[in-house]
């Protein structure tokens, strides 16, 4: 008795603590000492950027990277985002744009940014003292106190819904040093009214902080500095103000407004929050000697807090707490409940205590023996189940023991369960269905019994849920689970392919869902025709279910020994809590079913410090998780990630992205695959990959994240590109190739072609020249002549005759000598020339007379094709008359260019029979080596040659 | 606009082993009622009444560096709207940039202004944090110097001719 006084006043004194929310500092540096956060924003994946005294920050739920765009550390004063685009201004007074991993200035102030807005008519940009800037892609607007702004220190700026306009309408609401100032746009004019203490003495003060708006309220809330928060409804010219008396926190600095009247107030005095039962600023403020300057709420559900110190977070939209103290543990505690005045009760061991918020615990009643259960009815009776102590019940303080049913009498009860004027008991016998009448005393009357013999499979019902149709579930042990419709039972368990054999607890959540905990089956969901079963790879931290609730937003909080997990229907994802969230909550109850809903829809769950307080989200969390593919890096250097195409050579493509989530950061899973590379999705830790040596291809590289590790409700990033074929493994440079080459094939087998027929030609011809020159020489009269005048220069002349002979002989031998030749010298040719000159002069003597005009120069540089000369003097001897009377005269002239051969035409009266191939000949010769032509004339009876000289 | 007739400028520093004040009344400045706006300087070498003359060279050579920054100033606006044509106390807040030890920080001022038959006086009453102004205090010294310095201002404006 005395240790249960001891332990009744240690509660007693923990107990006058209120109830709380979770908070956790989120160390920005290395070594955690403080850093001022000036201003936060969420982008578009999720990430929190922070800007600070110290510079820009960025935060994933993990880590905080300090981000290269502001690697000077400038302070930052204000951040917004818009889409991918970051808005980032300083207290140096001026703006950043930040895009991927670009950043550009965009304006520059002379005083301090304070606030920055994206408007869908461009950004407004407010400063310390120099009004407010519009910057759109056309230039930059000033808005100052000249053109009607109330003042130019402007704390604050909003977008607020005109309220009671038919259409929709906006305006530009500014929190300045002197009041506010609402401009409206009209006929392209700006048209500003001014709101202060003078004209509205209920906004108590004129330096407005912060005003907000939020899409669809009508409301906006107005937080100044010394006078608290204002409610300021704008209408189309007017505007209506409701002021809240009492505040002491100071100057208001942010806030952030929940649905159901929920808000949460940042002041130069701490943080301070507004619960649905009403505000209280006279209650300790979070974060009392820190300045908060700014709060978000996070997809998740947690509050962000930005302060004079650094980040922290609260998890109070979601998750509060009542504190008992390090020295005492609840894990024992044995049964909960909670009354319909807002009472909860709670017992441990043989004592029975009731606490309210706020207030101490207070010993009600020691039992004779252990208290296992408890149950509040709605006419403030509390029911109590023992270990061998029957049923008491217990009303305005007295107890008495229920001793008219037999199967209870000195029973140990496991659970009471009630609905109206139905109460349920189960013991070691099985369940006991009491009449209860609204009377208000602890008579009751025993209606029905369920157990084994009745045909629920079992005696040993864990846990009874009457749910909203009026059916009971039992929760039995050996037996699965089963139902009484009020007329037969429906049972679940091995023979109909229902797993568990052991069902700890049963609830009914908001959408009519059953839920079935088991011991080590996991969680079960009853939609009405099939079960569902949730296990550790789903989230749950444990497959062994001790108790159940369902909460009002539609949740379900499943608690295992080490935490609690909750179903969080929109998300389809499990919010655990553990020891992991770093709040200090390791054990629960070991106690089944240990676990109450109060009035105001908060589930209590005992765990080793205190009562956890879950509670019905004010808006649905996101849960999933998100994924941002932060740098695309060619040979491990950043490339700019709207570039999509890589040169054959830029094959060594690497990754490296980041999954965000604030509340279970450590229970992200990635995966990964490169499309286009032949490679399903490969599961990861690591946040990033490389491709060393990527062949040339079409690919889209795609990253997720999810929760747990089958993927269910999985972010995606991905990124598309190309890498190019080289040159050589290009079609159509092959095909240019192969075409070019067959061309130039072509061309040069026309070419030798043409060459081997030019030769061949030439070298007919040649052949042919070579055949009449020698032809004429052996030509009988030419040998018969010859050898004729060489008998009568052997008896006239012996010297001559030999000359002669010398002479003739050359002749043939040069003739011979130029048949492989296909042009000779000039001099060459006149050399052979004269050789049968001389012949031929042996023979006609005086009759034949050749006159030649040409110089030394052209006789050594021109050429002339082999015997062309001799040819045409052979054709004049041979077709003009020869004689004393009528000599011959050939006259040979040759000029740089041509060489002529004429003589008079006094044709034979009988002439040699010709080939006439000799003209022929040298023409052909002449065509096979130059486009130059030979020409013939006769006329003035003289017969004239003209060849060209080459 | 009024300009500073007469002035007292005084602080005191509660350090556990010690406690310190000085004054001084070299203070300047003017007020524009017009445009609700204000400036006020004042020497910080004109400081006087220390407990020791080596306290009050360590003040000016140690702490206040009054050879780099001898000035203190205090710039800014009124919030309230002041009418000095009548009698009466009106208590007002002053905004503005508050510049000691060459580190200016943005203050929010309280400050009371009394008119009585036609004499402006005006009074207040503000802390300075030494870490705010990044005035280091040697280690030796900690518990005889306080790190929160209470400053005390009277001052009579005249119209300015």
């Amino acid at each position: 008795m005395r240790c249960l006084l001891f332990l009744a006043l240690l509660l007693s004194f923990s107990f006058a603590k209120a109830q709380r929310p979770f908070l956790r500092d989120i160390p920005l540096t290395e070594s955690g000492a403080p850093v001022r956060v000036n201003d936060m924003v969420f982008d578009a994946t999720g990430s929190l950027w922070l800007g600070t005294a110290q510079g820009l920050l960025r935060y994933n739920g993990r880590t905080v990277t300090e981000e290269p765009a502001n690697s000077a550390r400038r302070p930052v004063s204000a951040l917004a985002a818009q889409g991918n685009v970051i808005f980032v201004g300083f207290e140096e007074g001026h703006v950043l744009v930040l895009y991927g991993n670009k950043a550009r200035r965009l304006f520059s102030a002379a005083s301090r940014i304070t606030c920055l807005l994206p408007a869908p008519f461009g950004l407004l940009v407010g400063t310390a003292g120099d009004g407010i800037a519009l910057i759109r892609s056309e230039g930059i607007y000033r808005l100052t106190t000249e053109s009607g702004l109330s003042d130019d220190y402007v704390n604050g700026l909003a977008l607020a819904s005109v309220s009671s306009a038919p259409e929709p309408e906006t305006r530009l609401v500014a929190a300045t040093d002197r009041g506010i100032t609402v401009i409206r746009a009209e006929a392209g004019r700006l048209r500003s009214t001014i709101i202060n203490t003078r004209n509205t003495p209920a906004l108590g003060d004129d330096i407005v902080r912060v005003v907000r708006w939020q899409p669809g309220d009508p409301a906006g809330f107005v937080g100044t500095q010394a006078a608290g928060f204002r409610l300021l409804k704008i209408g189309k010219e007017d505007w209506t103000l409701t002021s809240f008396p009492s505040w002491a926190g100071g100057q208001i600095n942010d806030a952030v407004l929940l649905p159901g009247y929920q808000r949460f107030i940042a002041a130069e005095g701490g943080l301070f929050y507004q619960r649905r039962t009403g505000m209280n600023s006279n209650d300790d403020p979070v974060f009392a000697g820190r300045s908060v300057h700014r709060i978000l709420r996070s997809a998740t559900g947690n509050v962000l807090v930005a302060t004079s110190e650094g980040l922290s977070f609260l998890t109070a939209e979601y998750l509060e707490h009542i504190d008992v103290g390090p020295s005492y543990n609840l894990r024992n505690l044995s049964a909960l409940a909670a009354d319909r005045t807002g009472t909860r009760w709670f017992a441990q061991d043989k004592a029975l205590f009731s606490f309210d918020t706020g207030t101490r615990a207070r010993l009600r009643y020691t039992a004779p023996e252990s208290i296992t259960s408890l149950y509040a009815d709605i006419h403030d009776r509390i029911w109590i189940g023992t270990l061998g102590g029957g049923l008491l019940c217990m009303k305005d303080g007295q107890v008495h023991t229920v001793a008219n049913v037999e199967n209870l009498r000195g029973g140990h009860i496991l659970h009471i369960a009630g609905r109206g004027d139905t109460l349920w008991v189960s013991s070691l016998n099985g369940v006991e269905e009491l009449y209860i009448p609204s009377a208000g005393t602890c008579a009751q009357r025993a209606l029905r019994h369920h157990g084994r013999a009745s045909g629920v499979g079992s005696d040993y019902i864990y846990q009874l849920y009457p749910d909203r149709r009026g059916h009971l579930w039992m929760a039995t042990d050996g037996a699965g689970l089963a139902m009484w419709d009020g007329s037969r039972y429906h049972r679940w368990d091995s023979s109909s392919g229902f797993a568990p054999r052991v069902v700890y607890s049963v609830v009914e959540d908001e959408l009519g869902n059953i839920w079935a905990g088991t011991l080590e089956n996991g969680l079960l969901r009853w939609d009405g025709k099939t079960w569902k079963t949730f296990r550790r790879e789903h989230g749950l931290q444990s497959n062994t279910i001790l108790s159940l609730a369902a909460l009002r937003d539609g949740s379900v909080v499943a608690v295992n020994e080490g935490g609690a997990d909750q179903w969080l229907p929109e998300s389809s994802e499990f919010r655990q809590y553990s020891r992991r969230m770093g709040l200090h909550i390791d054990s629960f109850s070991t106690v089944l079913n240990a676990m109450v809903m109060d009035t105001a829809g908060d589930v209590l769950v005992p765990y080793e410090h205190g009562f956890l307080i879950i509670k019905p989200a004010a808006q649905p969390p996101d849960f999933g998780p998100r994924i941002a593919l932060r740098t695309v890096e060619l040979f491990f250097k950043p490339v700019d990630t709207t570039r999509h195409r890589f040169a054959p050579d830029e094959n060594g493509i690497g990754f490296r992205w980041e999954g965000v989530h604030f509340a279970s950061p450590e229970r992200l899973h990635y995966r990964y695959r490169l499309r286009g590379y032949g490679q399903g999705w490969i599961e990861t830790g690591d946040e990033s990959v490389t491709f060393p040596r990527l062949p040339a291809g079409r690919y889209a590289f795609e990253v997720e994240a999810a929760l747990g590790p089958d993927f269910r409700r999985a972010a995606r990033a991905s990124y598309a590109f190309q890498i190019a074929a080289p040159l050589w493994k290009r079609w159509w440079f092959w095909g240019t190739v192969a075409v070019a080459l067959a061309g130039i094939g072509y061309a040069l087998l026309r070419r030798r072609d043409h060459a081997r027929q030019r030769l061949a030609t030439l070298q007919q011809a040649r052949l042919r020249a070579e055949y009449e020159g020698l032809k004429s020489q052996v030509n009988p009269h030419f040998l018969f002549n010859s050898l004729n005048t060489l008998m009568s220069l052997i008896e006239e002349d012996p010297t001559a005759a030999a000359r002669y002979t010398g002479q003739l002989a050359d002749l043939y031998r040069d003739t011979l000598a130029f048949r492989s030749r296909d042009v000779v010298a000039l001099g060459e040719e006149w050399a052979v020339l004269q050789k049968y000159l001389y012949i031929q002069q042996s023979r006609f003597g005086e009759a034949l007379r050749v006159e030649t005009n040409f110089t030394d120069d052209v006789l050594r540089d021109r050429r002339i094709i082999p015997l062309a000369l001799q040819l045409l003097v052979e054709n004049a001897i041979k077709h003009n008359e020869v004689s004393r009377a009528h000599p011959l005269t050939i006259s040979i002239t040759a000029t740089a260019e041509t060489v002529t051969v004429r003589n008079i035409l006094r044709l034979k009266a009988s002439p040699e029979r010709s080939t006439g191939t000799g003209l022929d000949n040298i023409r052909n010769r002449y065509a096979l080596l130059t486009p130059k032509t030979i020409s013939t004339s006769r006329n003035d009876g003289k017969f004239t040659v003209v060849l060209p000289l080459l | 606009m009024f300009k500073v007739e007469s002035a007292q400028v005084s602080f005191f520093s509660k350090a556990p082993k010690e406690l310190i004040e000085a004054s001084s009344t070299d203070l300047r400045g003017v007020l524009d009622l017009a445009k609700g706006s204000f400036a006020f300087t004042v020497d910080i070498a004109t400081f006087q009444g220390f407990n020791s003359p080596l306290q009050r060279q360590h003040f000016n050579e140690n702490y206040m560096e009054s050879a780099v920054h001898p000035l203190a100033q205090y710039t800014g606006k009124i919030i309230e709207s002041l009418d000095l044509s009548r009698d009466g106390v009106f208590p007002i807040r002053t905004k503005g940039k508050f510049t000691v030890h060459g580190v200016s920080i943005e203050r929010i001022v309280p400050c009371t202004v009394t008119v009585k038959r036609g004499k402006v006086s005006l009074h207040a009453e503000f802390i300075v944090l030494l870490l705010d102004h990044r005035i280091k205090i040697p280690r030796v010294v900690y518990d005889k110097l306080a790190p929160e310095i209470a400053v005390t201002v009277n001052a009579t404006l005249v119209p300015r001719s």
